[in-house]
């Protein structure tokens, strides 16, 4: 199975794929990776999302610059970088939608406002509290997306249409789902970053390309005998606020020294495949069941107030993953995360008993020989 | 520790001073943070940096804040913490619901700033150490106003309190900062408020009506839960009296912000005005003391007036801050570069477009208050409603220019530098400076900042000559 060569191949050609699915008159919907953006609603539509969440490298950084002071999210600055230097997938878009929990989100919104002119789009804080109310303002708010869905793309979405992309997405969660549970075996068939490539993928690639090849990839861990498979250790659980397409670093240094990150946990720029959208009912229905899916089923961002449930479900995972060490991995200046570390690092040391560290990233070429040092050490406390 | 003399400074009452001066030892004693050589310094500060009586009395109420919070739990009174300001309202509501008998509401960190900042104790760097300790590391530009509340809790500076509560509007550290608190600390929490703001750029100051309804009935349902679990009904009454409280200082503060606009040159210092303000926007039950202080403070200004005195040269150019300035920063723009910081702080101002309301008087208290609050526009905001307000603000003060210093450690106040200063020089044709400054006295010293504000100050004056010239 060549995960990584075949995904960066179809990575490297989506660009034109869009650009010719756009002469043929299809449009694209941009879109911040919160995961409060219901993919769903964007297919139903008859247009194509594509997750914006490029990140691991300095250039955009520097570009960013320009309109936003240092002291922001490393991601949301590298988003705002993108922009400013004209990426063309950030070019691309018909709308751009950001959806999001923190205020970073809503920076990236503004310069994206400023820096892309003509560029439609569509904007929405969610609420933090995961209550009835929340889940009411919530359900507005995606009705008004809705609606400028319809608006921009001219199609309206019909029950038909959302139930069949609902079930499309539930496909590619399930699949991500079946391939993430392979990896609690003591053996793990695939590699963790081989894992976060394709759950990255779901985000820019062809739905139907990906849930073929989620498939085949799954049916293809299934045949692979345990005795192929090295036994990797120490085992580590790898969370944080973000982790952006490419920004790797942390997988390519664990698997270098013989570690595998063998399950993670992001609130953001990593597909959730843990609960799915249930399926009965009419449109006022299915919405309902998409805002349900959304806002109260997945487990909350780290900025939800309170936000005990997601550490609690990043201890299960530890548990269930059987890990000896977990890091956390996050872009400088998120405070949400930085705060929301402090109890949770506490918790996993008197809880699990387990080995716990912090990395941070402005995606800085140079960060990766000291990173190569501090997860070496933790590496070796991890598996005593 | 003797601190008859410094109560003295602060204009403490002879008869005060016999009732107060154990409580104020008691509360200087258990925070372990001044000794006995610190009163004279302290003294000292105060003198070096206030101008006005007005301006130690108000000193004075902070301290009497300051000490109510670190007896009340001797006092058998019950002892909550508002983690990171939030609106003005909420303290004098949960007064009215629970009575000051019984509960003592305070921000820890907003109330230690003037009693130990660099205007009085100048024990700010300590405080700030003491939150590194418990995880909010030095180099991640943390906000110092929370890391003065987790080092001040975390290292029993101040009392552990009861429980904890915060916002989210103004702020969305708040909330997180007092559930890391109460998880670290094992304290009972709440989140009084849930808000969202998400309007596009260019509809501020008008606003989505959903939020300002989902706001409003978020502050009325949680206000009636924090009650509840502090043993009281909060009704809306209460949270009318709460207004009517707050909104008996916003007169007085108008009018200094008059008296001292109109006045050329500038009668007092930005310091003496900048703790009133500060006490304004984060008031306890003392309204009518302090309001006393600000009728004192107008009588000072007018007095000064009337007599063509002030603390920097006649026609120095007019300009803000935009964040709260350190006082040394204000010192220097005073004595050595001899500009005029009109009215520091933007959010210490309403705009005139915060009095056109969308809701009738027949909707919710709540949801008529959410919508005045979101109309402040300074609450964790996109870029444009900065961009608004930094204008009208302008136009009404009549600056020469406007300096967009900002608070590095906070997220939302740091960022729309670059777009007020390309909005405002397009439009108002008026120089912008925008610069980064810390409430954390060990980020830098005001001589960092001097190249940067003096050369800003040099094409202020130009620009206001040409000006003249033209006319």
């Amino acid at each position: 199975m060549q995960i990584r060569g075949t995904i960066a191949r179809k990575l490297a050609e989506r660009l034109y794929e869009l650009e010719e699915e756009k002469a043929r008159g299809k449009k694209v919907v941009g879109y911040f990776p919160s995961e409060y953006m219901p993919e769903e609603l964007v297919l139903a539509s008859g247009m194509i999302p594509v997750g914006l969440l490029k990140a691991g490298e300095y250039d955009p950084m520097l570009y960013s610059g320009t309109v936003v002071p240092r002291w922001q999210d490393a991601f949301c600055r590298a988003q705002v970088g993108y922009v400013v230097m004209k990426d063309p997938y950030y070019m691309l878009p018909d709308i751009y939608v950001n959806v999001w929990a923190h205020f970073g989100g809503r920076i990236v919104m503004d310069n994206y406002a400023r820096c892309a002119p003509g560029m439609e789009m569509f904007g929405m804080e969610v609420p933090h509290r995961k209550d009835e109310y929340g889940l009411d303002l919530y359900l507005k708010k995606l009705h008004k997306l809705k609606d400028k869905l319809e608006q921009v793309s001219g199609n309206r979405v019909t029950a038909e249409r959302l139930r069949e992309a609902i079930t499309l997405c539930n496909t590619e969660r399930e699949l991500l789902k079946e391939i993430a549970l392979t990896r609690k075996a003591e053996r793990v068939p695939i590699r963790g970053l081989e894992f976060m490539t394709l759950n990255h993928a779901t985000y820019v690639l062809d739905k139907e390309f990906m849930v073929g090849f989620l498939k085949e990839t799954a049916e293809g861990l299934k045949k692979r005998s345990p005795d192929e498979v090295l036994n990797r250790r120490p085992r580590v659980l790898l969370t944080g606020p973000t982790l952006g397409i490419s920004d790797y670093q942390v997988y390519e240094v664990v698997e270098a020294l013989g570690g595998e990150v063998v399950i993670e946990q992001f609130c953001e720029a990593e597909r959730d495949y843990w609960v799915n959208v249930d399926l009965d009912g009419s449109l006022d229905q299915l919405m309902r069941n998409i805002a349900e899916r959304y806002f109260m089923k997945k487990v909350c961002h780290l900025a939800f107030r309170p936000s005990g449930e997601r550490r609690d479900f990043v201890m299960k995972l530890a548990r269930d993953f059987k890990v000896d060490g977990v890091i956390w991995y996050q872009p400088m200046y998120q405070d949400n995360a930085d705060y929301d570390f402090i109890p949770f690092a506490k918790k996993v040391k008197e809880e699990l008993k387990l080995p716990v560290l912090k990395v941070y990233t402005e995606y800085d070429p140079s960060e990766k020989a000291a990173l190569g040092t501090r997860i070496e050490t933790f590496l070796k406390t991890a598996s005593r | 520790m003797n601190v008859t003399e410094l109560l003295r400074t602060l204009k403490y009452g002879e008869e005060e001073i016999k009732t107060e001066k154990g409580r104020v030892e008691e509360a200087l004693r258990r925070c372990k943070l001044v000794e006995d050589g610190d009163i004279e310094k302290g003294i000292s500060n105060l003198k070096r940096y206030l101008t006005t009586e007005a301006a130690y009395r108000v000193h004075g109420i902070a301290l009497k804040r300051f000490t109510d919070m670190m007896l009340a739990k001797d006092e058998g009174k019950k002892l909550v913490y508002l983690i990171h300001e939030e609106f003005p309202q909420i303290i004098p509501t949960f007064y009215s619901a629970v009575g000051k008998e019984k509960l003592v509401i305070e921000i820890p960190e907003t109330i230690m700033w003037p009693v130990f900042d660099a205007r009085c104790f100048n024990k700010v760097p300590q405080i700030l150490e003491c939150g590194e300790k418990h995880g909010m590391e030095i180099t991640a530009a943390h906000c110092p106003i929370d890391k003065v509340a987790m080092g001040a809790i975390g290292e029993g500076v101040i009392p552990k309190p009861d429980f904890l509560t915060s916002g989210g509007v103004f702020c969305d550290q708040g909330p997180k900062q007092c559930e890391v608190m109460g998880e670290l600390f094992d304290i009972p929490y709440f989140v009084i408020t849930d808000s969202t703001k998400d309007e596009p750029w260019g509809l501020f100051p008008d606003m989505d009506e959903a939020n300002a309804i989902y706001l409003g009935e978020s502050i009325e349902r949680h206000f009636k839960e924090l009650g509840r679990q502090l043993g009281a009904e909060v009704t809306a009454e209460d949270f009318h009296k709460g207004r009517v409280e707050v909104a008996k200082l916003w007169a007085p503060m108008a009018e200094v912000h008059r008296l001292v606009s109109e006045a050329d040159p500038r009668p007092t210092s930005a310091n003496d005005d900048d703790v009133f303000y500060w006490m304004t926007v984060y008031p306890d039950w003392r309204i009518e003391e302090l309001s006393k202080a600000y009728h004192a403070l107008i009588s000072e200004i007018r007095v000064r007036v009337f007599k063509g005195e002030g603390v920097i040269p006649k026609g120095a150019p007019r300009t803000n801050f935009f964040c709260d300035p350190r006082p040394d920063v204000v010192e220097m723009c005073e004595k050595e570069l001899g500009i005029n910081i009109v009215i520091p702080a933007a959010y210490y101002w309403i705009a005139p477009f915060e009095r056109i309301r969308k809701f009738p008087k027949e909707a919710s208290e709540f949801v008529r208050f959410a919508e005045a609050y979101m109309k402040r526009g300074l609450i964790r905001s996109g870029a444009w409603e900065f961009v608004c307000r930094a204008k009208e603000y302008i136009k009404e003060f009549k600056l020469d220019g406007y300096m967009s210093a900002s608070e590095y450690g906070c997220r939302p106040l740091c960022w729309p530098g670059h777009w007020v200063k390309e909005e405002v020089e397009r439009e108002l044709g008026i120089p912008v400076i925008y610069f980064e400054h810390s409430f954390d006295p060990r980020s830098h010293t005001p001589e960092q900042l001097r190249t940067k504000i003096e050369t800003f100050a040099s094409l202020m004056r130009i620009r206001k000559r040409a000006r003249a010239r033209a006319a």
